[in-house]
């Protein structure tokens, strides 16, 4: 009976066996494979996130898009005009582009689109919410857009907003809590749907797995030569799978949450480069201002003066460069003559000595630095202030937590920490965007300004470069923002941060100016990769 | 007649337990520090709209009118919807929840074949080197947690062979059967399409061994203490010394009553079975129900992390009704007792 | 009471020559012994005692075993070896006082239960008791580490409220089976207090259960540490944790083998230690039910 057992056994391994010498068909297809770090939302008026954006450049269009010299140029809109009292723009658009249904892109679906993107509330409607004040159709192909105040970066701000087909919606609604709009398509937007004109169709969306997408030949824009027929974007988090992946050439672009000795190793493999993509984002070290020592400006100045900035550059986050004031550098407006901080200990403890708490540091000891868990590299870097600190007799203290309890903290003034180590991105293409963000009193309890810097001046500064429409000008006074910025040292500037992507270098072409372009998302424009699938049946041999 | 009211009496406390368990959930969701609206909405939001929103989920309502909505949602077989996701709970568990079905009951057959295997071999050879040798064996399965033996199983045969797919239940260019039960296999299998099938038991190996690890050591430790403990029963002393065959006597008295300790263990290792699919499922890209049960907690989805820790708790109540049921079938000491 | 004495010396060592008997319990009981001594003399032991906390050395970075870090360094610098022993004191702390809540907790809530039988104070606590228990213990402690700060303290009592039910179901049923035995009758009869009886005469029965399951929980316990690392929750770096040593290791496979096979051996040997030793046990008091 035993030895039935046994042979049992055998044979079902041997079965199996057997199974394994069949190979699943590989597909001879042209398809794109990349890997994302979080799921996605579907739907372009409810999402904010890295991968979210990743969607909608390639399954929507917006009215602009960032063109070159970090400024934005026409994309679905031609041209477009501003009234003289700088409150109506008018944008023409392009005739005879198509959704994927095979009706044509017009006003009413420009304006039906940004009423929705209000209406619902998600998504990047914040931009817009307290801003227009209508938009209409005022012939097929002409929109016109009326603010309640003047706003400088309008057309800037239009990167982030997504057309999508009226009639689509309207036929796919649902009940729900927009009256005669139902739930404005929402449920069958993030079911799956597609309602977009961009250069791919979105085929198939399950949440926290994965985003399909066909190619649309009839794309008004056209697709670069050999250009995937079909993209497939996989929420792929585990570096040990990710990285077999990549080696079997399943795997086309890697997302950039790897820790950096990862992305080394893969770069050893045959036909793996990695891509460094630049980012508008910067890494800070944001201080509590209204927490205790925290509140001296010559305290901060002490932190800021013992911080190993180098090492960050040359360990931890290897090919980002170090931060020049609070925004980075790649982004229009910024301010390249603002002082930079460099590790010195003596001006650090010149400054602490200067400091109301000099006498009395053991009382506010130690202070709490919060890094995010899913992010290794702020561990380094929490470390590296902690050493540095101690030096000038600071006990730093490090705290790790997920993400949902970072943003719990900092909603409040007396739950926020000392010190949290958060990476924030401009919104849109200009300085003034991230400095919006950042520091004005709007932002404080969330997570982009856990610094609660309350302060009238900036405050001002900040509003009016916004509502000065003229560019040059606009750019000067955020200019004078970063300087005053720096001089008040709410936080760290750490780096700004340039991402890594494992990519097949051995048979796709990902081309430099596209994976080069700093708008977040816009580095994964799949029409304009070419992928060679006979190259990677090559690889795969090997 | 007594296995009847047995019966009776084990099912009205299974409700009982289940709706404990429901409770319990609740609570611990409730006490959660943070608001689930405000987290939902995303920090841009107004006061105004998580105000709303608030509303809408009855989040400022006294707790047990909020509990008497949701089990009454629940009892209509409605999970509520997703604050994550924004879809439905129950649509998305239809989704995911064969997945792991699936991979769990691979996951059982190996662990039943292999754990008695070896935990019969390991009586039969009690205290010598083959007794050894297999119980360090079954603890390495076990002290090696499942995401340990996920990686590893990866690499060695994903990255350094790559003779097995690396995630995922099917290749890509394989096409899905048709959706009878949701477990690719079986669907394959029923609808005649044999290369599917054998595609798709490709994809589950890996998983499915990581999986039973950990299993086979308590099945083979449980296996072989029952019956060296049955062996020094008065029956087989008995059938010893009638000169039965040894190997009679394992198999024919021996080890039908040492299986019901196994048996026991088997509906424990259901409930710790999906409970861990998690961690493989992470690794291997598996869309199931048990990962998706981990983003929920990982980021605060109300209604997904009650829905899951109920279903979990749910079967685990279940099975170890099922097992309870079919021991005291086999053994009627126990329903005696407990009359 | 001279005669208990003797008795008592009597039967433990009779347990010891039965336990003696069987080599693997020797060697679980060794095992056991020498991580307890590692883990108690880890500052004298371990050639870096100081990385074990907030340590950083970019030069040292990822450097494969050598002579000067016989099992290599992790990501920072720190040196591995040095970290796993400070890690058997760690994990074994973690370990330890989960079980001294669990097991006291349980044991007198199952003694009251199962002396109380079928009266409503049985009831409350065994539906409680069920109620945990429906939750496999991973989950739970998920679900309770998600809603909590992931810190250490957070972690274990995420672990022990997950685990406290399996002792109290275990004494219960012994207590209630007992408990019509003649001896505990005559005891009540003569007028002994509820307390000495339960303590003096049930529990006795259930030490050796208890020992025997204590020391096969020991392992359990801190594997389900690793894999609440392993999703995030749990202990916080850099505090040397087996098993976050283990989780946080994974993501440098396969090329930095030794953040791994290093801390994942240790944990074998840990819960090898203990199961060889708690399996002995069994089999030299003669238990059953584990």
């Amino acid at each position: 009976m035993k030895t039935t057992k046994v042979v049992m056994f055998v044979i079902w391994v041997l079965g199996l066996t057997i199974g394994l010498s069949f190979t699943g068909a590989w597909a001879q297809e042209r398809v794109l494979y990349y890997s994302v770090g979080s799921t996605a939302h579907p739907d372009p008026h409810m999402g904010t996130g890295y991968v979210d954006t990743t969607v909608y450049i390639n399954s929507y269009d917006s009215l602009v898009r960032p063109g070159k010299d970090y400024s934005v140029g026409p994309h679905i809109a031609t041209d477009w005009t501003v009234s003289d009292d700088r409150l109506t723009y008018t944008f023409r658009l392009r005739k005879g582009v198509l959704f994927h249904d095979s009706s044509e892109l017009t006003a009413e679906d420009v304006a039906f689109s940004m009423t929705r993107l209000i209406k619902l509330g998600r998504g990047f409607s914040f931009l817009f919410r307290d801003l227009v004040e209508s938009v209409e159709a005022t012939d097929k192909y002409t929109v016109k857009f009326k603010l309640k105040k003047k706003f400088g970066p309008f057309v800037s701000s239009l990167v982030r907003f997504f057309i999508v087909n009226k009639q689509c919606i309207l036929a796919n609604k649902k009940p729900g809590d927009f009256g005669e709009f139902g739930d404005y398509g929402v449920g069958y937007l993030m079911n799956g749907g597609d309602c977009g004109s961009g250069p791919y169709k979105i085929t198939s969306f399950v949440a926290q797995s994965h985003v399909h997408a066909e190619k649309f030949p009839k794309y008004w824009q056209g697709f670069a030569p050999n250009a995937p027929d079909r993209i497939e974007q996989t929420l792929l988090i585990d570096p040990t799978a990710l990285k077999t992946k990549m080696k079997l050439r399943e795997l086309d672009i890697s997302s950039m949450w790897m820790p950096s000795e990862w992305y080394a190793d893969v770069d050893k493999i045959e036909g793996i480069d990695i891509a460094y993509v630049p980012t508008l984002t910067q890494c800070y070290l944001q201080m509590n201002n209204q927490k205790p020592p925290l509140d001296d400006i010559h305290f901060r100045k002490a932190l800021a003066w013992a911080f190993d900035y180098k090492s960050v550059v040359e360990h931890i986050l290897p090919a980002s460069k170090q931060a020049v004031g609070s925004v980075p550098e790649r982004i229009a407006g910024h301010n390249p003559k603002v002082l930079q901080y460099q590790q010195d200990l003596k001006k650090a403890e010149e400054e602490l000595k200067s400091s109301k708490y000099y006498k009395e540091l053991r009382k506010y000891m130690p202070l709490e630095l919060v890094w995010l868990n899913t992010m290794p590299a702020e561990e380094k870097i929490g470390l590296l202030l902690k050493r540095d600190a101690a030096k000038i007799g600071i006990d730093v203290e490090l705290i790790k937590e997920p993400w949902v309890r970072i943003i719990e903290e900092v909603s409040s003034i007396n739950t926020t920490r000392h010190i949290y180590a958060i990476f924030v991105s401009a919104n849109y293409p200009e300085a003034i965007s991230l400095l919006h963000t950042k520091w004005h009193s709007q932002a404080t309890g969330t997570w982009s300004q856990s610094e609660w810097l309350r302060n009238p001046e900036v405050d001002k500064m900040i509003e009016d470069a916004l509502s000065t429409v003229d560019a040059e000008e606009r750019i000067n006074k955020s200019k004078k923002v970063q300087e005053k910025i720096v001089d008040l040292s709410p936080s760290l500037f750490l780096v700004d941060q340039v991402e890594m992507h494992a990519y097949q270098s051995g048979y796709i072409n990902w081309p430099k100016e596209v994976r080069e372009n700093p708008i977040m998302g816009y580095a994964y424009e799949a029409r304009l990769i070419s992928v060679y699938p006979e190259k990677r049946e090559e690889l795969r041999k090997k | 007649m007594e296995f009847l009211s047995y019966l009776v009496r084990r099912s009205i406390s299974m409700i009982a337990t289940l709706i404990g368990i429901s409770v319990l959930i609740f609570l611990l969701i409730r006490v959660m520090p943070g608001d689930p609206a405000r987290l939902a909405l995303g920090t841009q939001a107004t006061q105004d709209m998580v105000e709303d929103l608030r509303q809408r989920m009855h989040l400022n309502e006294p707790l047990h009118k909020q509990y008497y909505y949701w089990a009454k949602g629940l009892l209509q077989g409605d999970l509520g919807r997703s604050l994550y996701s924004y879809r439905n709970v129950t649509q998305d568990l239809k989704e995911f929840f064969p997945a792991t079905i699936e991979l769990i009951l691979f996951a059982i057959l190996i662990l039943v074949t292999v754990g008695l295997l070896f935990g019969i071999l390991a009586a039969s050879y009690k205290d010598t080197w083959i007794d050894g040798s297999i119980r360090f064996i079954a603890y390495a399965g076990v002290s090696i947690p499942y995401f340990l033996w996920a990686i590893f199983l990866l690499l060695i045969f994903g990255y350094f062979l790559d003779i097995m797919p690396t995630g995922g239940r099917l290749s890509a260019g394989v096409k899905m059967p048709p959706p009878l039960t949701g477990m690719v296999t079986i669907d394959a299998l029923v609808s005649g399409n044999l290369l599917t099938l054998l595609d798709a038991l490709k994809h589950l190996i890996l998983p499915a061994i990581s999986l039973s690890t950990g299993g086979i050591a308590t099945a083979a430790r449980v296996t072989r203490t029952s019956m060296s403990d049955n062996v020094k029963k008065d029956y087989i002393q008995v059938a010893k010394s009638f000169n039965i065959p040894r190997n009679v006597i394992m198999y024919k008295y021996l080890l039908k009553p040492s299986l019901i300790p196994t048996v026991a263990l088997l509906g424990m290792q259901l409930g710790v079975l999906v409970a861990n699919a998690f961690l493989v499922e992470l690794i291997f890209n598996w869309p199931g129900f048990s990962r998706y049960g981990i983003g929920t907690m990982l980021n605060k989805d109300l209604n997904g992390i009650t829905a899951v820790v109920l279903i979990v708790g749910g079967i685990y109540v279940i099975m170890n009704f099922v097992v309870d049921l079919i021991v005291a079938y086999l053994d009627p000491r126990i329903r005696l007792r407990e009359a | 009471m001279i005669r208990e004495g003797s008795r008592g010396l009597e039967s433990f060592q009779r347990g010891w020559y039965k336990f003696s008997r069987s080599k693997m319990s020797i060697v679980g009981l060794c095992v056991v012994l020498a991580i307890a001594i590692l883990a108690v003399f880890a500052p004298f032991v371990a050639p870096y005692p100081e990385h074990v906390g907030a340590f950083l050395d970019f030069s040292a970075v990822f450097r494969a075993p050598s002579f000067e870090h016989p099992l290599g360094t992790d990501e920072v610098g720190r040196d591995v070896f040095s970290r796993i022993i400070f890690g058997f004191r760690f994990s074994l702390i973690l370990g330890l006082t989960v079980l001294s809540l669990v097991v006291p907790m349980g044991t007198i809530l199952g003694l009251i239960a199962g002396y109380y039988k079928d009266t409503w104070i049985d009831t409350i606590i065994m539906r409680t008791t069920d109620t945990f228990l429906s939750l496999p213990p991973l989950v739970l402690a998920l679900a309770i580490a998600a809603i909590l700060t992931p810190n250490l303290f957070n972690a274990m009592v995420a672990v022990s409220l997950a685990w406290w039910p399996w002792y109290c179901r275990m004494i219960y049923s012994i207590t209630s089976s007992l408990r019509n035995e003649p001896y505990i009758l005559f005891a009540d009869v003569i007028g002994a207090g509820k307390i000495h009886i339960l303590f003096r005469e049930v529990l006795p029965n259930c030490i050796s259960i208890l020992l025997t399951k204590t020391t096969l929980d020991m392992g359990f316990v801190i594997l389900i540490g690793a894999s609440l690392s392993f999703v995030g929750l749990g202990v916080q770096p850099p505090r040397p944790d087996l098993g976050t040593m283990l989780a946080n290791g994974t993501q440098y496979l396969p090329e930095k083998w030794w953040v791994v096979v290093f801390p994942a051996l240790a944990i074998l040997l840990v819960v090898v230690g203990f199961n060889l030793l708690g399996d002995g046990l069994r089999d030299a008091l003669g238990v059953e039910e584990v």
